[in-house]
C-alpha cells in the first residue's frame, strides 16, 4: 500500500489520510482541512457501523 | 499535499484472493495507526475533563513517539486501544457518555503503556477498574480502591511493577514465531457477543498454550502464507466465557485490528481454523477503513449459510471473506494424513457455502467500484477452489447439506424474505 498522492485505483474515494509520519504534537495542533475531512468520514463510518451493529447483531 | 493510504489494483486483488501477504498486513496496520491518531486528535480536542491529565498523557505519548516510534506505534496499535478510541470518540461527539471520566482517564493507561514500551520515565493518572489499573498490553496493578478512583501510575526507565502480568501464547521460531497476548485483563476487551472471561486460572494456561502450539505447527507446515500474515498482524486473543463446554465461540470487532475473542478451542485444528477465520475479519475490517467497498446499504438482506438470520451486505461480505480463508485452509490441510478425511469433507462443504453466499454479493447493488472488483477477485479465488478435485460423493453430500440449511433458513425467515438476495436456484 502506498501512502502518497499516487492515484492507483480507478475510484475517486477521498481515502484515509496518512498521519503516521507526523509528530504527535504537530498532529494535535494541525488545522489541515484534509485531516478534518478524513476524521469526519471516520466518525461517520463509526456511527454507521454502530447503527448496523445494533440493527443486525452484526458481530463477525 | 496530505498523503493518503491507498491501495493499488493489484494489492486490492491480492487481498480479494483471500490472502495478501505480510507486507499488505503491515500496510493495513499502518492505516489503522492513522485511524487511531486521528481519533486521538479528536478526543484531545473534545476533551471535557481535567486538561492537566490530558496534557500529561499526551506529552508522554509524544515523548514515546520521539524516542521510539515503533514502540509508540505498537502501544497505540494494541487492539483494545482501537476499541477505546472509537467508543470514546463517538461518546464525546454525541455527549452521551456514562462514566465518561473513567473512559477519558484511560488515556493515562494508554500513555503508560507507551512509556513502558519506549523505556521512559512517566507519572500518569488512570482509573481503577475491577480492583486495579489495567495498562493495555502490559498488565494490571491491583489496587483495592473504589471503582473509577483516579490512581497514580509511575513508570521508571520503562519499568512498571504489575501484580498481574499479561500472559502470552507463543509458538514457532525465527521468522515463523508468533507471540500473542492472552488478554484477560483489559477493560475494553468485553466487546463480543459472548462475555469476556475473567482472569483465567494459572492451571488453564498450559492447555491453551499446547493447543496454540499444535495449531501453529499445523499452519507453519501447511499454510505458511497465513503464518506470515498472522505473525505480522495478530496481537491478542481474548478468552470468552464458556458456560457450555460444547459450544465454541469466536468473534472479531471492527475497531480492534489484530484481536479476536474465543472460547478455548476443542482441538488444534479448530484453533488453526479459528485463527485464519478471525484474522480474515481483521484484514477486511482494516481494508474497509481504507477503501469503502459498499455504501447506502439500505434494508436489503441476504442468505448467509453460517447464520440463521438474514444478513446485511456488510455481514455477508465479512462471512464470505472469512470462509474463503477457511475453505483455502481446509484445502491445504488435506495434505495432512491424520486430517485428510475431515479436511476433504469440510473443504467441500465450505467452498459450496462460499459459492452460494457469493451469489448474494453478485446481486448486491450497493457495492462501490472497488467493492465490485473485490467481489470479482473473491469469485476468481472461489472458482479455483471449485476446480479442485473432490470425490463426487463428498461433493453431493456437501450440496445436500447446504440445501437443507437453506430450506431451514427459509422456514425460519420466510415472513421476512423481502429483499433477500439469493434464491434456491443459486444452490
Amino acid at each position: 500500500m502506498e501512502s502518497s498522492a499516487r492515484e492507483v485505483t480507478e475510484d475517486d474515494e477521498p481515502g484515509l489520510v496518512d498521519v503516521t509520519r507526523l509528530p504527535l504534537a504537530e498532529l494535535l495542533l494541525s488545522r489541515d482541512p484534509a485531516l478534518t475531512d478524513s476524521l469526519g468520514r471516520l466518525l461517520a463510518g463509526l456511527d454507521r457501523a454502530q447503527e448496523r451493529f445494533a440493527a443486525f447483531n452484526n458481530y463477525v | 499535499m496530505t498523503p493518503v493510504h491507498r491501495l493499488s489494483a493489484s494489492e486490492l486483488a491480492a487481498l480479494a484472493s483471500g490472502r495478501g501477504g505480510a507486507c499488505l498486513v503491515h500496510a493495513l496496520r499502518r492505516a489503522q495507526l492513522s485511524k487511531r491518531l486521528l481519533l486521538l486528535k479528536f478526543i484531545a480536542q473534545a476533551w471535557p475533563g481535567d486538561r492537566a491529565e490530558r496534557d500529561r498523557a499526551l506529552e508522554v505519548l509524544a515523548a514515546a513517539q520521539r524516542r521510539a516510534p515503533e514502540a509508540f506505534a505498537e502501544a497505540l496499535g494494541y487492539p483494545s486501544v482501537g476499541i477505546w478510541a472509537a467508543r470514546i470518540a463517538l461518546r464525546l461527539r454525541d455527549r452521551s457518555g456514562i462514566a465518561l471520566d473513567a473512559d477519558l482517564g484511560h488515556l493515562g493507561a494508554v500513555a503508560a503503556a507507551a512509556a513502558v514500551r519506549a523505556g521512559l520515565d512517566a507519572e500518569l493518572v488512570a482509573p481503577v477498574r475491577a480492583g486495579g489499573v489495567a495498562i493495555p498490553s502490559v498488565g494490571r496493578v491491583r489496587l483495592p480502591l473504589p471503582e473509577h478512583t483516579p490512581a497514580r501510575v509511575i513508570v521508571r526507565d520503562g519499568r512498571l511493577v504489575v501484580h498481574d502480568g499479561l500472559r502470552r501464547l507463543a509458538a514457532g521460531a525465527g521468522a515463523t514465531r508468533l507471540s500473542v497476548a492472552l488478554d484477560d485483563l483489559d477493560p475494553y476487551r468485553d466487546v463480543h457477543h459472548v462475555p469476556a472471561a475473567d482472569r483465567l486460572p494459572d492451571a488453564e494456561l498450559p492447555a491453551w498454550q499446547e493447543l496454540f502450539r499444535q495449531a501453529w505447527t499445523l499452519l507453519v507446515r501447511y499454510a505458511p502464507e497465513r503464518v506470515e500474515e498472522l505473525a505480522a498482524g495478530l496481537r491478542s486473543l481474548v478468552p470468552l466465557a464458556q458456560p457450555d463446554a460444547a459450544a465454541s465461540r469466536s468473534a472479531t470487532v471492527r475497531d480492534a485490528f489484530g484481536m479476536f475473542g474465543l472460547t478455548r478451542p476443542e482441538s488444534a485444528v479448530d484453533f488453526a481454523v479459528t485463527l485464519v477465520h478471525e484474522f480474515q475479519h481483521s484484514k477486511l475490517s482494516a481494508l474497509l477503513d481504507v477503501v469503502p467497498l459498499y455504501r447506502d446499504e439500505g434494508e436489503a438482506t441476504y442468505y448467509a449459510p453460517w447464520r440463521r438470520d438474514p444478513r446485511p451486505i456488510g455481514g455477508l461480505l465479512q462471512g464470505v471473506y472469512a470462509f474463503l480463508g477457511v475453505a483455502d485452509l481446509w484445502r491445504v490441510l488435506r495434505g495432512c494424513a491424520h486430517l485428510r478425511e475431515l479436511a476433504t469433507i469440510r473443504f467441500a462443504e465450505v467452498r459450496e457455502q462460499v459459492r452460494c453466499a457469493l451469489a448474494g454479493l453478485d446481486r448486491a447493488t450497493c457495492l462501490t467500484p472497488a467493492g465490485r472488483r473485490f467481489v470479482a477477485g473473491m469469485r476468481c479465488a472461489v472458482d479455483a477452489l471449485l476446480a479442485e478435485p473432490v470425490p463426487a460423493g463428498v461433493v453431493r453430500r456437501a450440496r445436500a447439506a447446504l440445501d437443507a440449511n437453506y430450506q431451514t433458513w427459509l422456514r425460519t425467515n420466510g415472513p421476512h424474505l423481502a429483499g433477500v438476495g439469493v434464491s434456491s436456484e443459486t444452490l
